[in-house]
């Protein structure tokens, strides 16, 4: 136990938790990553009015508390059976793309960033925000920090709050933008495009120049051949916000498009019988274990997966982005882990430019901003697309609109078994006969930080969420704990 | 009334039972404080650079959270003096962005966050389940650590108690 003075005190339970176990050589049979049980949550909604739930879903996670409550409006629609007005839906959009622009920022530069910009293999202390700073600059950081701040504000305006916003009601949202909001935001919008233009550059420059980096990202290591999940609109282009959930095989040939409504006819959940969480599968594939290929219905979602499963990006700037990421992949579907990074940008290039393309939109003012519900509820589903992945919400109501069930599948539970495949053929690296190699957690890191995965958990002031990883024997006796 | 502004920052998930306690505290705390003190609540659910951006401006900040440890006592409460120092170890996801590493980042690149930063932290019981309320021992001890926090803090006098820890 560490004491309290600088050093954190960890909290475990559920948090970050990599269980590896061993076959009876000592060589890695299996490995799982650990994510909170969901459905304390989902009983605890039980009984609440479905209105509520914009309101209650954000408070799953202090990080990405936009996307519930967007997925969550979506769904109150769709309980109600109401179709909100153009303008209501625009804003919406409007608000999911910009929590996704600065929150790829905020992983690109915080997180994944420092791997590449300052090498994966530099000290551990120089392998963070602080590392990427002084590789490019005082002013880089200022950037970073000054486009967030400017559209956590606009969100602010819009929402009300960015962390838990008052925003989205069943039929539209609560509030509308003024013209002097409007030229204000397309301000911000304008210098978010600007800096996700210089952030794709930078990987440019500082990445794919290095032919090191490139081999990295498309090395075995970190590579698996999965289906891939994503929303498309009628162009099969990425969307964040709305239309059809589209799978592509591991070849990038189309497997399935289907309404949210329907995807339950698609969409499973295995259950192994030493945990609590489960791993969503491809229906129409069958579970077949952790392992990845066209027979396995383990598939992936969030930024790789959405780019695999589109056959493009709406608008030009990230439309380029694309074919040039896919052209330095090898062509498509691409399947190095690592590469998740580059698709956040081309990700973020895309929301600001969606943004810019809203806020320009007149439309994007008008008052009408809500249509009343006068159906009586029943069952409402929603996807939407949050940063790290395909989001969703099903809600059973009684005649009064009461919950009487909640289904919730977030980002993380789809990547739940990828999540746990690329922790295993890190482990596979690592550890031999037995022994755990102190660069362990490194490499395990590296895949999982692609990921980023998001788990429902409390908040922390001086504490990290911790990141253990517990080696177990073929009895499941505990051999080996490395922990950060 | 003092010119130098303080954040008192309540930092919890307050649909998850204890880990609302930093919540209830600071709450508490500003209500005694109001009309009295230049001081401000923040409730936050989220650490790292989203608090820090939200204490830009501020010259000094209290930060009261939930903690777990080995052998705490739920109830019991820790003083924190941040040192801020260079973040080790990359993060592996976005929740592990904290306090430090952000203080740190923000002084690096000259934004204007405090100077004095002190963390209250309440041994809790359950931070983890769905729920609303706070659990015995924990709802208990949130007079006492509001009373010392009043004094230590703001210069407040209440009924005396005892710090743990």
């Amino acid at each position: 136990m560490k004491t309290i003075t600088v050093n954190p005190i960890t909290r475990l339970e559920g948090h970050g938790k990599i269980e590896i176990c061993l076959d009876d050589t000592g060589n890695v049979d299996r490995a799982f990553l650990q994510i909170p049980e969901l459905r304390g949550f989902e009983t605890f909604c039980l009984g609440r009015p479905a209105e509520e739930m914009p309101r209650i879903t954000p408070r799953i996670c202090g990080v990405c508390p936009t996307a519930h409550h967007l997925a969550s409006s979506k769904c109150l629609d769709d309980l109600w059976k109401v179709e909100p007005p153009p303008a209501a839906k625009k804003l919406r959009e409007l608000a999911n793309s910009a929590f996704m622009n600065e929150d790829h920022f905020l992983h690109f530069f915080f997180l994944g960033g420092p791997d590449f910009v300052v090498g994966p293999e530099a000290p551990a202390a120089e392998r963070n925000i602080l590392g990427v700073i002084q590789k490019v600059g005082m002013e880089i950081a200022g950037k970073v920090i000054r486009v967030r701040r400017e559209v956590r504000q606009m969100l602010e305006t819009m929402m009300g709050k960015v962390i838990h916003p008052l925003f989205g009601l069943p039929g539209g949202v609560s509030r509308g933008i003024t013209e002097e909001e409007r030229q204000q935001f397309l301000e911000t919008a304008n210098f978010t495009l600007e800096f996700s233009q210089f952030a794709l550059q930078l990987f440019e420059d500082v990445v794919l120049s290095k032919q090191a980096y490139v081999d990295l990202i498309l090395s075995d290591a970190y590579t698996h051949k999965t289906y891939y999940m994503g929303l498309v609109d009628e162009d099969n282009h990425v969307n964040f916000y709305d239309g059809m959930v589209r799978v592509v095989d591991p070849e990038g040939l189309e497997f399935a498009k289907f309404h949210p409504r329907d995807y339950k006819e698609h969409i499973a959940e295995h259950v192994e019988p030493w945990s609590y969480v489960t791993f969503p599968f491809l229906k129409k594939v069958g579970w077949k274990g952790f392992v990845a290929g066209g027979e396995s219905g383990v598939y992936r979602v969030a930024p790789l997966a959405r780019l695999n499963a589109a056959d493009g990006m709406a608008t030009p700037l990230a439309q380029a982005a694309y074919e040039q990421f896919f052209d330095v992949m090898g062509g498509k579907p691409a399947h190095g882990t690592l590469a998740y990074h580059w698709a956040r940008l081309v990700e973020a290039l895309y929301a600001a430019e969606r943004m810019k393309e809203l806020l320009e939109d007149p439309e994007i003012t008008s008052t009408e901003i809500r249509t009343l519900p006068t159906q009586t509820p029943d069952e409402g589903v929603a996807i939407t697309e949050a940063p790290r992945g395909t989001l969703i919400h099903n809600y059973w109501t009684d005649g009064n609109g009461i919950l009487t069930q909640v289904n919730l599948i977030v980002a993380t539970n789809h990547n739940a078994a990828p999540i746990a495949m690329s922790v295993e053929k890190a482990a596979k690296a690592m550890i031999k006969d037995g022994e755990v190699s102190e660069g362990l957690l490194n490499m395990v890191e590296m895949a999982f930080r692609s990921y980023d995965p998001c788990h429902a958990c409390a908040t922390h002031a001086l504490g990290k969420m911790p990141l253990e990883a517990r080696v177990y024997d073929k009895a499941h006796r505990l051999l080996h704990v490395c922990r950060k | 009334m003092e010119t130098i502004e303080s954040a008192v920052v309540g930092l919890g998930n307050p649909i998850r039972k204890d880990d609302a306690v930093g919540l209830v505290v600071a709450r508490a705390v500003c209500r005694h404080l109001e009309g009295k003190r230049n001081a401000h609540l923040i409730e936050a659910t989220s650490c790292g650079l989203h608090l820090i951006e939200r204490l830009v401006g501020y010259g000094r900040a209290v930060v009261i959270d939930a903690i777990q440890s080995d052998a705490g006592v739920p109830g019991e409460y820790y003083r924190i003096d941040v040192q801020a120092s260079m973040a080790e170890e990359a993060p592996a996801m976005t929740h592990q962005i904290g306090l430090l590493e952000g203080l740190v980042l923000a002084r690096r690149i000259g934004m204007d966050v405090p100077a004095y930063l002190r963390v209250y932290a309440m041994e809790v019981a359950d931070p983890h389940s769905y729920g609303e309320g706070l659990t015995e021992a924990v709802r208990l001890a949130v007079p006492r650590l509001t009373a010392v926090i009043l004094s230590a803090e703001f210069g407040m006098q209440s009924k005396p108690v005892t710090l743990a820890g």
